[in-house]
């Protein structure tokens, strides 16, 4: 039996509808676990959905030719394309609206939400999957802007928990993350609402990050977030787009006037950042991740002490770190140069008799990241020949220092 | 497979598996996956020609069938769709275009009509492009649309001083570039930008000693390189990496023969094809960047690849770009 797209469609409408699924976005069906949000915006697990390549072989079935066993959804592989087709004519042909005017009512918008739940749930194309979320957020920002009673962070509240489902089931997607970054950038920054939402999110990805000390992506969040909460302390601050490390080095920004608004938190923020890295560094050691983490850090730190947003504080006036253990001696340095070089030093020295891989790239790094900062610092020529060699000769396999090291001797 | 086979190393290219492979990919239609990967089929045909004229054996598909195929992807509003009915997209028209380039065929289709599609998805404010009608914005799209536009040389049609200014914002601390302003860096997207600001003589705004330390980075202990700090090494960075680094004139700094060793793994011994990273599954893709990789490499019975196209080197000598 031959079905067409639309009854395809609408079947398949009916189902996810009569089994309350709330299918995220983005492709998540291929790890067999699909989440819901209620409307109290509490995340539940829902049921699970799998693409399936055989159907139903009961023509009488209610979902026929869908099969639906427990919780589990088959979708006959034959039809994908037919109903993702005609799911993708109903949402372009809304997109032709919104570009010709929108239209303003709430068949519209059922038809958007029940288009592209579909056609996301069905396309594994992740790009265009993240695109029609924001489509549609954007237009409903723009539909509510004039609005006084709207408030964009119930919007932003709703986003976050999907997306945070789906980089935690799907860590390594990087368009997920830049969505997940896009959302926090929606964030004003003169709002109550706002700053209880990024604090969460700071909260979120604190315990992320430590209990995915590699995920590079899960870390560069954290940054985007960190510098939007100094932000909120300060407004003056820019976001540090476009900006390396040699940029600064060549040219530092010339420092703000910020005698009335000058208080410690940005200091603090940046401070702790600081501390937890290195605390990380010490629990977990060889992980490139949390190295580059200590080096965008050590970046954002001259660059904010160089405007005047960040400056030395009186140590009573700083909380201790942790526990207060022995170790947090070197957890608790304030990070200038010298003291860096100490941590730094400290990790090189610490376990350096066993004979473990873990071992030996944290030494690898570490003594990279005193290159990094010796570069970063300008500090004299000699001292960084004397780096590239030792790296030249714990990491033979990489031409980069070796040919670094053939310019000088 | 024995369990002698499966400890040896593969120490060469086997171009005439490969060749081959390519050759009987359009023939399995049975299979799920060229069902399944329907939408990227006129990529595909980039992927196998790209690397067969690499190999020498560009006659190795019918170039009427070629050139007939691409010209029934193209829409009425210039753009190409991945396949025959599908919507157009910024990537297939620049796939579209460096095929019809390999061809020596740019005069099958209408070339304005291409300019103007591909100058219509930059926003003008901006300088940022996107790649079609969801308005998603991609650094990946202002590659595609610059190298498209170079190729056609059609650069003046859009606002290159704008774009390259969008690429710029996308920069990040480490030297690094990413997909849109404060995204991470990820060694795709530091082709893309590297490549499009080589076309528009804007390398001086790269930190190239900074950017090459980062790509240099990503080579691990077993040779291969991957995209992003403690991801796993897959044959595809060959290129991203090896390519911005070559562009940057920096290449030496990557240990040649670890990574050769890494990508000749990767091979089908039996079958043809490169694999991801050695053990898996081969495809078209990965076929490619493997042997633009080992080409870079300067890898022997290969042609050279250029860089910035990712093109046969004569080819784009050939269209008067380089000299």
């Amino acid at each position: 039996m031959s079905m067409d797209g639309k009854t395809l469609y609408e079947l398949f409408n009916k189902i996810v509808d009569s089994h309350q699924m709330y299918f995220s976005l983005f492709g998540i069906l291929y790890f067999n676990k699909i989440y819901s949000i209620s409307n109290t915006n509490t995340l539940l697990f829902s049921e699970e959905i799998c693409l399936l390549p055989y159907q139903s072989t009961l023509p009488k079935d209610q979902y026929y030719p869908f099969l639906l066993i427990d919780s589990n959804l088959g979708i006959p592989l034959e039809h994908l394309q037919k109903i993702f087709k005609q799911a993708h004519g109903i949402f372009m042909n809304l997109y032709v609206d919104r570009v010709q005017g929108y239209n303003d009512n709430k068949e519209t918008i059922e038809l958007v939400k029940q288009s592209t739940r579909c056609l996301l749930l069905l396309n594994p194309d992740l790009y265009t999957a993240t695109n029609a979320r924001k489509w549609i957020i954007s237009n409903i920002i723009s539909r509510y802007q004039s609005d006084n009673k709207f408030d964009i962070t119930e919007l932003i509240r709703l986003e976050i928990p999907i997306i945070r489902r789906v980089v935690e089931l799907y860590p390594k997607n990087y368009y997920a993350w830049t969505h997940r970054h896009w959302i926090i950038s929606l964030l004003p920054i003169d709002s109550s609402n706002s700053i209880s939402l990024l604090d969460d999110e700071l909260l979120n990805m604190e315990k992320w990050v430590r209990t995915n000390v590699s995920d590079h992506s899960g870390f560069h969040h954290r940054q985007l977030c960190l510098i939007k909460k100094s932000q909120f302390y300060n407004s003056t601050i820019a976001n540090f787009l476009g900006i390396s490390r040699d940029n600064l080095l060549n040219q530092l920004p010339v420092p703000e006037n910020l005698s009335s608004t000058k208080t410690d938190h940005i200091t603090l923020l940046w401070f702790n950042e600081i501390r937890l890295t290195r605390d990380l560094i010490l629990r977990y050691p060889g992980h490139e991740t949390l190295w580059y983490h200590l080096r965008f850090l050590s970046v954002i730190w001259k660059w904010l002490s160089s405007l005047g947003h960040i400056y030395p504080i009186e140590s009573k006036n700083i909380e201790p770190y942790g526990d207060g253990d022995g170790e947090n001696i070197m957890l608790n340095l304030w990070p200038d140069y010298e003291n860096e070089l100490k941590f730094s030093r400290y990790c090189i020295l610490m376990n350096s008799d066993i004979d473990d891989e873990h071992i030996a790239l944290q030494k690898r790094y570490a003594i990279t990241y005193e290159l990094w900062i010796s570069e970063l610092h300008g500090v004299s020529n000699n001292n960084i020949d004397s780096l590239i060699s030792k790296l030249a000769e714990i990491a033979p396999e990489s031409n980069y220092y070796l040919c670094r090291k053939s310019n000088f001797s | 497979m024995t369990s002698t086979e499966k400890t040896e190393k593969p120490d060469e290219l086997f171009i005439d598996l490969h060749v081959k492979y390519i050759q009987t990919l359009d023939t399995k239609k049975d299979d799920l996956e060229y069902w399944l990967t329907e939408h990227l089929r006129l990529s595909g045909v980039y992927w196998g020609l790209t690397a067969l004229d690499l190999m020498n054996n560009v006659d190795a598909l019918n170039k009427e069938d070629v050139v007939k195929y691409v010209v029934s992807c193209q829409h009425d509003n210039g753009g190409f769709g991945g396949h025959v009915g599908h919507d157009p997209h910024l990537l297939y028209t620049l796939y579209a275009v460096q095929i019809l380039v390999i061809e020596d065929s740019l005069d099958a289709v209408n070339v304005e009509k291409i300019v103007e599609y591909v100058a219509s998805r930059q926003d003008r404010q901006t300088g940022a492009f996107t790649g079609d009608e969801w308005g998603e914005i991609d650094t990946r799209f202002s590659y595609t649309a610059i190298s498209c536009l170079s190729l056609l040389k059609r650069l003046d049609a859009i606002d290159v001083k704008k774009a390259i200014e969008y690429i710029m914002l996308c920069k990040n601390f480490d030297g690094g570039f990413g997909n849109t302003p404060g995204a991470e860096s990820h060694a795709g997207q530091i082709f893309c930008c590297v490549g499009a600001l080589a076309i528009v003589n804007s390398l001086h705004l790269v930190d190239a000693d900074l950017l090459g330390w980062w790509l240099c980075e990503r080579q691990l202990k077993n040779g291969g390189l991957n995209g992003r700090p403690e991801k796993l090494e897959d044959v595809c960075y060959s290129w991203w990496v090896l390519s911005a680094l070559s562009i940057l004139g920096r290449l030496h700094w990557i240990n040649k023969e670890k990574l050769i060793e890494f990508i000749l793994a990767a091979q089908d011994s039996e079958s043809g094809g490169i694999a991801d990273r050695p053990g898996d599954m081969v495809d078209v893709f990965h076929t490619l960047f493997g042997i633009t990789g080992l080409s870079l490499l300067g890898y022997p019975g290969l042609k050279p690849v250029d860089p910035v196209y990712c093109l046969p080197k004569y080819v784009v000598q050939r269209i008067g770009l380089v000299v």
